[in-house]
């Protein structure tokens, strides 16, 4: 009886100090006791561990006894005793934080807040803003910002086309990422999907212009949500509104009408570029009356020509440094500029009074350039029946969009020529004339999203850019080369070769997409 | 208690595997909407007296935008025939139909000039129009600012002094007769082809009649 006495009270005292730590534990999971979250994951499993075995220590005291006495008072006040260490702990666990000491201190930082940057894109064309948040799809991603360019009657080897772009961050953030990319094929849903239902097709609001083939992969995509389909056997021409699909899993999400749809294998060929080639109608001709392209039968959109034929370029021009980033004279390019220039068809014209015919001079002021020259290039100057030609100097002729002086060899003028001649570099002209690289179509293809234009911040016109630096575009007010604001000049050419008739009568279709990251 | 480890080290296995996608960043993206980059068309007709209009690119020559079977300037039918000093003038009219503008009309002779007999006289002689002394030709353009002498260049309106032999070595675009830029986008110019036998031509020339090609060729 007394062995029984002392089994029952050693295993009474085992079941109090679990009981106990298990109650310790509990509070320390709280953070009573200034523990860390792990420490109260591992709390709350001790304790629940402990307050688990609690029926195995129960079974454990009273297993052991061959005389169960559930009526004597001695049972009776162990199980009191189990039960109010099992309440203590329960209530400590829950409420009981800062209940366990005698001497306390204490002190509280009342209204704590923290909250979170934004991270926001201006595309600026001319005046127009247009914000990376105002996009229909509601995902920081605007695809409507105004269009670049408009060319539309364009003659092998007459001058191009060139417009500027201004690239803000208006947010709280830097970013340290800022890249440049070929838009891919895209379209709109027009019918929207019902969450958990398997689409069998995918509506669209206009017709495709890049065909989908059996097998591409296509991502519907709605503020932030996104699901890959697979296209049908069908596949899908230009101009179709249905994109077939196959083993389609149920959608996701009810992604809504107007959701964004994108062709994933696009880019990959000239043929399912985003640049894209149309023949001109009657209504599209630039001249009334003119021949359209559909009517010539020596003019095909197949494989999008004009797109890989016309030149494209992409120039920085921020706080005086300049970097071409695309086109003739970027890294990759058949000629990359150590001037940080891009070649482009420059042509130009004099400013104020002229020249003078018989005053030799050195320097040609210009009407703000258009474009750049390169230090050494020859230039025509041509009025009426009157050409001279002219040699930029070596060492000093650089000059680039928007400068309004150009170094030269002293010349002595033939003519006096008037800011009606016109000033072309030959040399520029001849070098895009043979360049079949640096086109749209090679651009869509190379810079999609996969390997995308980095725009680092810029240095100096004959260094490369800072492709060490952990911010490209500023946050909002920030300045300097890595400020909240780029410039970028772009521009088209399309050069003259030996016979281009085959591209009469055609339009390019294509767009550029400007991405920032935290 | 098994299932209860079981719950826990679940727990840190879903942890393990959800922690990667805690680290999305901000970014923001702007697409411009297309840019639109044309080409112009550079497309041509001929009308050959009051004929019909002879489109460049609607020939069986096409698709390289030229067509070779506009009408002859003159054929051999008795009517058409000549007798030495008849002069005989046929208008050529060159339209651009395009939108952009031509920066230089070409005229030149393809194969240059080939002797033939007329095969309707009886007993044709052996002279040779295509030769120097044989037929004459002139170009003259009538629009617009009046008249214009483009072969052989003189000022004002044109007369026979040069041959068909001369004109017939342009047979190249390298050695064509320049007829300055024009037409303009959906503008026209108007020619008038002369073509005479001397009138000292004597019998050897009865019955005979010299071939050629003219080329029309304009560039934007």
């Amino acid at each position: 009886m007394t062995d029984s006495r002392n089994t029952k009270l050693r295993q009474l005292l085992v079941l109090l100090a679990v009981g106990a730590a298990a109650t310790v534990v509990a509070v320390a999971g709280t953070g009573a006791l200034g523990f860390s979250a792990l420490d109260a994951v591992v709390a709350f499993a001790v304790a629940g561990g402990a307050v688990a075995s609690l029926p195995y220590g129960r079974r454990w005291v009273l297993s052991p006894t061959p005389i169960v006495q559930t009526s004597s008072p001695a049972v009776a006040r162990t199980k009191k005793i189990l039960v109010l260490a099992m309440a203590a702990g329960a209530v400590a666990w829950v409420g009981g934080r800062g209940t366990f000491a005698v001497f306390t201190a204490d002190t509280a930082n009342p209204g704590s807040s923290m909250s979170s940057g934004t991270l926001v894109l201006n595309d600026k064309v001319g005046a127009t803003s247009c914000w990376s948040y105002g996009g229909a799809t509601n995902d920081n991603v605007n695809t409507g910002c105004s269009s670049l360019l408009s060319p539309s009657n364009m003659a092998p080897g007459a001058a191009g086309a060139q417009t500027s772009l201004t690239i803000q961050n208006g947010g709280s953030l830097d970013a340290s990422t800022f890249t440049l990319m070929a838009p891919w094929p895209r379209a709109t849903l027009a019918t929207a999907l019902t969450a958990g239902v398997a689409p069998t097709q995918l509506s669209l609001t206009s017709g495709l212009t890049v065909a989908m083939a059996s097998g591409d992969q296509v991502t519907v995509s709605y503020a932030g949500r996104s699901q890959t389909f697979t296209v049908g056997a069908a596949g899908a021409a230009i101009g179709a509104t249905v994109v077939p699909l196959t083993a389609a899993p149920p959608a996701n999400y009810a992604y809504p009408v107007n959701s964004r749809i994108e062709d994933l294998s696009g880019d990959a060929t000239a043929s399912n570029t985003d640049c894209y080639d149309v023949a001109t109608t009657n209504a599209t001709v630039p001249v009334a009356g003119a021949t359209p392209g559909n009517a010539l039968p020596f003019v095909s959109t197949g494989g999008n020509p004009l797109c890989s034929a016309a030149l494209l370029w992409v120039q920085e021009q921020t706080n005086g440094v300049n970097y071409c980033w695309v086109g003739r004279g970027s890294t990759g390019s058949p000629a990359p500029s150590a001037r940080g220039m891009c070649r482009t068809p420059t042509t130009a014209a004099l400013s104020g009074a002229g020249v003078t015919a018989g005053t030799p001079t050195t320097t040609l002021n210009v009407a703000a350039l258009a474009g750049n020259i390169v230090a050494g290039d020859t230039l025509t100057i041509t009025q009426g029946a009157h050409q001279d030609t002219i040699t930029t100097n070596a060492a000093m002729g650089n000059a680039y969009i928007n400068d309004t002086t150009v170094a030269i060899n002293s010349w002595t003028p033939s003519f006096s020529y008037t800011s009606a001649a016109v000033i072309k570099d030959t040399t520029a002209f001849a070098a895009l004339d043979g360049d079949t690289t640096d086109t749209i179509s090679s651009f869509d293809t190379l810079r999609k999203p996969s390997s995308p234009v980095t725009l680092y911040p810029l240095t100096s016109n004959t260094t490369a850019p800072d492709s060490t630096a952990t911010v490209s575009l500023g946050k909002t007010g920030s300045s300097g080369n890595a400020g909240y604001q780029r410039t970028f000049y772009i521009g088209v050419y399309l050069p003259a070769t030996s016979s281009q008739n085959q591209l009469q009568g055609l339009i390019s279709t294509f767009g550029l997409n400007w991405h920032i990251q935290q | 208690m098994k299932l209860a480890l079981l719950a826990v080290m679940a727990v840190g296995g879903v942890c393990s595997f959800a922690v990667p996608g805690v680290y999305a960043v901000f970014s923001a993206e702007t697409r411009n909407l297309p840019s639109k980059a044309g080409s112009g068309t550079l497309t041509m007709d001929l009308v050959v007296g009051g004929g019909s209009p002879c489109y460049s690119y609607n020939g069986p020559a096409s698709p390289g935008n030229v067509n070779t079977s506009c009408d002859a300037l003159a054929t051999y039918t008795p009517s058409a025939e000549l007798y030495p000093g008849e002069p005989k003038t046929v208008t050529v009219t060159v339209r651009n139909d395009g939108s952009l503008p031509g920066s230089d009309l070409l005229l030149y002779m393809p194969g240059g000039c080939s002797p033939v007999s007329t095969g309707d006289a009886p007993a044709p002689g052996t002279g040779n129009p295509c030769t120097a002394g044989g037929m004459q030709l002139y170009v003259e353009e009538t629009t617009p600012g009046g008249p214009k002498c483009w072969f052989p260049a003189a000022a004002g309106a044109c007369s026979f002094t040069s041959d068909l032999a001369t004109f017939a070595a342009k047979t190249t675009l390298a050695t064509a007769l320049d007829l300055g830029a024009g037409p303009a986008a959906q503008q026209t110019r108007t020619f008038t082809i002369g073509l005479q036998i001397p009138s000292t031509a004597d019998n050897t020339y009865q019955g005979r009649g010299a071939s050629f090609t003219l080329d029309w060729h304009l560039n934007s």
